[in-house]
């Protein structure tokens, strides 16, 4: 932020640095809430300005490459680029991460790959480019694919996303969840994979 | 003097990265910024080149401190031989913070791959895995991830550290005239650091004309 003339900064939330001088960084607080800031010259009157501070509301998968598997074998992943919503504000002083959950899986992906109840771990806390990107994400089966026999089935992971300042410690705050879909029709194997907004869908 | 010197030297070698950056920051604030007297003021000189001596390609919050510390003193105005000294630390720090960005990947993956032979969803848990052999080659494929990361944030954090402090760098403006060439030949040796993005390097090559 900058002033015409060397000034005291003060805010309702979040802080400043340095407290004083004609250009100073305002750092946001941690939560989505209205801040007031201003600027007090030495002499004249206060300057404030009202600054909407926004939370991160999803994740935006763009798909970038598919994932090539083996003849025969049972498979529809790709890799996406992530994006975090909304791109309006920036996140660059936040980080992300996955969290835990386990599988709901029924059918071919219970009865023969056993992926019923597979556990996504907690992921690694990663920050994000000043466009709100930077990070890939690898979805579906592992390369070079799954065997049959192929049949009708589901399989969910429900995975929490939260997110931390960067630089604190703890556990984030969850702002949304990134469903990782993937459905077989039955016999013929085909099966569909999609994650909060690109997909595939291939055959054996 | 000796007993800063000392307290860096020993948060270099007891503390993490994390750990450093926080230690060292907290030394230049004790410093402050009024009524610096010379030997305070060569004090903080000696800490700034005793740190920015050290090769930690994770180091950020420190090398920003201590850019922060050495523009409190340019615009306070000093006499030539520290104004050299100064303009000297300031670029050894912000090549420093160049060094982090040029380290780091150019994306990150959000989860670590899983080893060849898998047959599971990408991102699951290794210990999820059955066979030992490949269990622990995917919890080394997650060990190797996580030290990508570190240097993935590390290299965030330098990048908004060089935003900011090209913006006060270029908008402290010291008490005396004859500077005026000596920041433009700066702002080009800045705009020289390696893994500057694009818009930072034009900002700095504009700011030397």
């Amino acid at each position: 932020m900058t002033a015409s003339t060397s000034a005291t900064w003060t805010s309702t939330g979040g802080t400043f640095a340095p407290a004083s001088g004609t250009t100073v960084t305002w750092t946001a607080p941690a939560a989505a809430t209205t801040s007031s800031v201003t600027a007090t010259p030495a002499s004249g009157a206060p300057c404030s300005a009202s600054m909407n501070v926004v939370a991160p509301s999803e994740r935006a998968l763009v798909w970038k490459s598919d994932r090539a598997y083996t003849a025969g074998l049972a498979g529809s992943g790709f890799v996406a680029t992530v994006t975090i919503q909304p791109t309006n504000v920036s996140f660059s002083r936040i980080q992300v991460r996955e969290e835990s959950v386990a599988a709901v899986a029924s059918g071919y992906y219970d009865t023969v790959l056993n992926w019923n109840g597979k556990m996504h771990p907690v992921g690694t806390w990663v920050s994000l480019d000043t466009s709100n990107n930077g990070l890939i994400d690898t979805v579906g089966t592992k390369t070079p694919g799954a065997p049959g026999p192929f049949s009708a089935g589901d399989f969910l992971w429900a995975i929490p996303q939260s997110y931390r300042i960067a630089g604190s410690t703890g556990t984030g705050t969850p702002y949304s969840t990134g469903n990782h879909v993937q459905i077989m029709g039955g016999s013929s194997g085909r099966e569909g994979t999609s994650k909060e907004g690109a997909s595939r869908v291939r055959a054996p | 003097m000796k007993q800063q010197l000392e307290r860096e030297a020993e948060a270099w070698r007891d503390l993490t990265p994390a750990e450093y950056d926080r230690a060292v920051c907290g030394m230049f604030d004790d410093f402050g910024t009024a009524s610096l007297t010379a030997e305070r003021v060569d004090a903080m000189l000696a800490l700034a080149g005793a740190t920015l001596r050290r090769d930690g390609p994770l180091l950020t919050e420190s090398r920003a401190c201590c850019v922060e510390q050495l523009l409190a003193l340019v615009s306070l105005g000093s006499e030539r031989a520290l104004r050299s000294r100064l303009y000297l630390l300031l670029l050894l720090a912000w090549l420093r913070l160049g060094a982090v960005v040029a380290r780091g990947p150019e994306s990150i993956s959000v989860a670590p791959t899983l080893p060849s032979g898998v047959v599971l969803p990408d991102g699951v848990d290794p210990a999820e895995i059955v066979d030992p052999a490949l269990r622990e080659q995917a919890q080394e494929f997650a060990r190797r991830h996580r030290e990508a990361t570190e240097r993935w944030n590390a290299k965030q954090r330098a990048l908004g550290h060089l935003h900011n402090l090209a913006a006060l760098a270029l908008a402290t403006r010291p008490g005396f005239a004859d500077d005026e060439d000596v920041i433009k030949e700066m702002a080009m040796a800045m705009s020289l650091a390696p893994g500057l993005p694009s818009g930072l390097q034009r900002l700095l090559e504009d700011a030397a004309k």
